[in-house]
């Protein structure tokens, strides 16, 4: 994982706006992104190619984002120890314990600005600032 | 030999001169007054080489054919001659 | 080893863990002059006994320290955090140094450069600071080098000045090709740390070099490219490098790192070993981010501990550097290495004075025995020489009883013995938790058995760490919630009856029991019904359960696993028990209860009926099959006979009122056992291996039992019936 290399970021959330949105700032951050419509969809997409950091929305449709990161931290590494950060329109404490519980490095509450979220990839890549 | 003296009285540093090269380095430098050392084809030179190149002030013959030698060792045995 | 050896490294580390209290106390209030006083004597008295074994480099270290403290005393300088830091380093290199004496029975000798880096520690302390020492002091060194190489120097980033010891090419390093590798070098400078000697005085093999650079490389790099030479490179950032990357975290970076530090904390479930990849790899990733490329290594290099990654994340959050986080768990473990087992004990006069009066007693009763003996010769009426040998017999018994409890109070320790490495220990941890933490430690001159009181520091390790790591809260969440900001834990030892109580109390948060629950439903611990008929105290009992696990740090308890149930095992296998006290929000108290005397005895195991038993091995004549023709009734009981002998048949299993599910096989498997003269054999399914065992006094329902002597656990957790073989064969 060389630091001068492009990052990739694989975006799971079932609303195509907020793809969109997340896409559009992270592109222009310098990213390479990637999106899945569920957990499952994120899963095989991860088996392909393993992303650089996954950003998982907590509500979604034939796998949630719990299942999904529970499921993610059961695989072998390197794909167990994936950075995955969190986001939801929840707010409240047990949201975010619960969300650690599943295997979340880090949460963010919706909705989330385009440079917060830039900055906290460029971070959990390890981009040099 | 990394260390040996030549026919004509030099003292010649070859190849990759390990610690082990030192205290013969060390009894060739002071069973004459005035020493020459050869290095021109001296690649590497372990720290205790180097010291003893320092310390006895000899004149040297080169330059190595080491490159760090060459680049940075050569230039600062000249300055702490000088 | 020699004599004096032994008794030097004997005092020494008595003198050790006295200064060790005293600089703690020292700490705590440094205006105790006491403990100052205290202090200087035992640093005074280690140096002397360094002397007097001719260990020089011990004695430099110690003595730079004692400079120091005593300045202290005279009042020209004040007590410092740092002041006690270096001098608790400077005992631990004692400590280092005395384990290895231990060894190898030599006093060491590479001892020297240790002992200059102590030197160099106390080198700047106490001072008289009538003037500031000059800071820029320390760099002129760099200036002379940007004067020298003024192009080189308009480029470069960093100058570098690197002084090897001079023992190293001793131990294979060759610093010149240190500075070959070097990146980003522009120019080298060599130069000699002392005036040259004549070249027929010089020494080949010491080095005396000092060799200076200039390099456009950045600081991280240079200082993880000589990673771990300590005092001997200088690394001078030079004007244009911005202070910003040497290490401050943004709030971004912090909040991330705590992050990290809470998913670390999360129970060991399935994906535990993911969930602390993720956290490691992010913890790099956010120190890459801010600049700190070496400190990102450092946390890879830690990543597969949970322990060390926990405290490293900790550690940069702190401000501390990671290393120092490593010497502190370095500290810890030099402390817990120490002393395993104490093979020599100190003992109190009286008590040898007490088995010096007995022998003389069983000298005279030896005597009478002999008188009775030739009486017997000579004819004497048998019921006369009945009666006397009587007599003789109950004085034997009685003198034997007093000498085993006079030997048994020989091997007690008080629990001091294991009490003191607490409170550093407490010290560094909390420190690396980042925690406000004070120990309180009550009844340390309670005594046990020695094997007790060694076996205790595990267990205990354990439960304080757990209540560190768990029970007790940030500074913050303390307040918040309304409680004194320091939190106190307090380790208390007492005698009740042939009992010895410890316990470990805190005033925390006490065990979350919700999240007990959720755990324990989610790894099937009990089933949902049983979970749910659970009042809270039973909840707060699961976290003994095997099987349920609050964080997955190794220790080295059982072998078996990890947490609660690894002490509760530890303790049972002392003949002890654990319980838990637990009060939500405010806190929570661990109580071990162990026996005072324990009494080693040496089984053979055997099974029957499915129960595993214990045979006193002393009471064993042999193991032989009987095949069952060979078996006769002999009234309602069974015999076999054995080298003309008859001996009485007991099925083991029958005996104790365990069912006899398989049916008799054609050989019986027989243990032959004595008591006094006569002979008994035991059926048994199965004949397992010889053991040591101390025997948990009987309490509760097995007590009124006949023929159980006690019970002990297993290694495997099993319980095991050890017999009482009078009471069973009569």
């Amino acid at each position: 994982m060389a630091d001068n290399q492009t990052k990739r970021v694989l975006v799971i959330d079932d609303a195509s706006l907020v793809r969109l949105y997340y896409r559009d700032a992270l592109e222009r951050a310098g990213f390479e992104v990637d999106e899945a419509l569920n957990g499952l969809e994120a899963l095989e997409k991860l088996m392909m190619a393993p992303p650089d950091l996954l950003i998982v929305d907590v509500n979604m449709p034939q796998m949630d984002g719990m299942t999904f990161l529970r499921i993610l931290r059961r695989q072998p590494p390197p794909i167990s120890s994936t950075p995955a950060l969190v986001t939801s329109t929840e707010s409240g404490v047990q949201d975010v314990d619960a969300a650690r519980a599943a295997g979340a490095n880090f949460y963010l509450t919706k909705p989330v600005a385009q440079e917060t979220l830039a900055l906290y990839a460029a971070i959990l890549c390890g981009m040099p600032a | 030999m990394t260390v040996r003296r030549s026919a004509d009285g030099r003292i010649v540093l070859e190849g990759a001169c390990p610690i082990e090269d030192a205290e013969p380095l060390l009894q060739l430098l002071l069973a004459e007054t005035e020493c020459v050392v050869d290095w021109s084809r001296c690649d590497l030179a372990h720290a205790a080489i180097v010291q003893i190149l320092l310390a006895s002030g000899a004149r040297m013959i080169g330059p190595p054919s080491g490159a760090f030698l060459r680049d940075h060792v050569d230039p600062a045995l000249a300055r702490e001659r000088a | 080893m020699n004599e004096f050896l032994e008794q030097f490294l004997l005092e020494s580390r008595e003198l050790v863990e006295q200064a060790t209290g005293d600089l703690l106390g020292l700490e705590e209030n440094p205006q105790d002059n006491d403990r100052l006083d205290s202090a200087f004597r035992a640093f005074h008295t280690l140096k002397g006994a360094a002397g007097i074994v001719d260990f020089a480099a011990m004695g430099r270290a110690l003595h730079a320290a004692e400079d120091v403290l005593s300045r202290l005393r005279n009042g020209q300088a004040p007590v410092s955090a740092k002041l006690v830091s270096d001098s608790l380093t400077c005992l631990d290199q004692v400590v280092q140094w005395l384990d290895a004496m231990q060894e190898t029975g030599e006093v060491p000798t590479d001892a020297e450069a240790a002992a200059d880096a102590i030197v160099a520690r106390f080198a700047d302390l106490g001072k008289a600071p009538a003037t500031p020492s000059p800071p820029a002091a320390s760099t002129i060194w760099a200036d002379a080098l940007i004067e020298k190489y003024p192009e080189p120097a308009a480029a470069a980033r960093v100058a570098i000045r690197y002084r090897p010891d001079a023992e190293c090419f001793f131990r294979g390093d060759d610093p010149l090709a240190l500075m070959a590798a070097l990146p980003g070098l522009l120019v080298l400078d060599l130069a000699s740390g002392e005036v040259w000697p004549t070249l027929d005085a010089l020494d080949p093999f010491a080095c005396q070099l000092v060799l200076a650079a200039l390099s456009t490389a950045s600081m991280e790099a240079v200082a993880a490219h000589f990673g771990g030479r300590g005092d001997e490179i200088e690394i001078k950032p030079l004007a244009g490098v911005p202070a910003e990357l040497t290490g401050a975290l943004s709030v971004e970076a912090r909040r991330l790192l705590e992050a990290q530090l809470l998913l670390l904390k999360e129970p060991t479930v399935e994906g535990a070993a993911g969930r602390m990849a993720a956290a490691g790899r992010v913890a790099a990733n956010v120190l890459r981010h801010a600049g700190r490329p070496a400190d990102a290594l450092r946390i890879e290099q830690v990543a597969a501990s949970l322990d060390a990654l926990s405290k490293a994340i900790a550690a940069v959050l702190g401000g501390a550097a990671i290393a120092e986080a490593a010497v502190s768990e370095a500290g810890a473990a030099v402390s817990t290495q120490q002393d395993a087992t104490a093979r020599i004990l100190r003992v109190d006069v009286a008590r040898i004075d007490t088995l010096v009066k007995l022998t003389g007693e069983l000298t005279v009763a030896k005597n009478a025995l002999g008188y009775a003996a030739a009486l017997a010769q000579d004819g004497a009426d048998p019921k006369a020489l009945a009666s006397t040998l009587k007599d003789q017999q109950a004085l034997f018994e009685r003198l034997i009883n007093e000498l085993q409890q006079s030997v048994l109070g020989i091997r007690v320790l008080p629990l001091r013995h294991v009490f003191q490495r607490f409170p550093r220990l407490v010290r560094d941890m909390a420190a690396a938790l980042g925690k406000s933490v004070r120990l309180v430690t009550e009844g340390d001159a309670t005594e046990a058995d020695k094997a007790v009181v060694e076996s205790l520091f595990e267990p205990l390790l354990h439960l304080v760490r757990n209540a560190l790591d768990h029970g007790v809260e940030t500074e913050q969440d303390r307040v918040k919630a309304g409680k004194p900001p320091i939190a106190t834990i307090h380790l208390r030892g007492a005698r009740s009856g042939e009992h010895v109580l410890i316990e470990v109390e805190d005033d925390g948060r006490g065990v979350d029991l919700a999240r007990v629950r959720r755990v324990a439903a989610e790894r099937g611990v009990v089933s949902a019904e049983a979970l749910a008929a659970m009042g809270d105290a039973e909840v707060a009992e699961l976290i003994f359960a095997p099987g349920f696990s609050t964080a997955s740090e190794v220790t080295n308890l059982s072998g078996r696993g990890v947490g609660m149930d690894a002490v509760r095992t530890a303790v049972g296998r002392l003949g002890g028990r654990v319980t838990l006290e637990n009060r939500p929000a405010l806190g929570a108290r661990m109580r071990l209860t162990l026996p005072f005397t324990l009494m080693m005895t040496r089984l053979m195991t055997v099974e029957a009926g499915g129960q595993m038993f214990g045979i006193p091995m002393e009471a064993v004549m042999e193991t032989v099959k009987v095949a069952h023709d060979r078996i006769v009734p002999v009234g309602a009981a069974r015999a076999f006979v054995l080298r003309n002998r008859t001996i009485p048949l007991i099925d083991l299993a029958e005996a104790l009122g365990e069912p006899r599910p398989v049916p008799p096989k054609v050989e019986a498997k027989v243990v032959v056992v004595s008591i006094g003269a006569e002979l008994g054999g035991l059926e048994v399914d199965r004949l397992g291996e010889r053991i040591d065992v101390m025997l948990k006094p009987m309490d509760g329902l097995l007590s009124g039992m006949p023929g159980i002597a006690g019970t002990t656990l297993l290694g495997d957790g099993r319980v095991l019936i050890v017999l009482d073989l009078r009471e069973l064969l009569q």
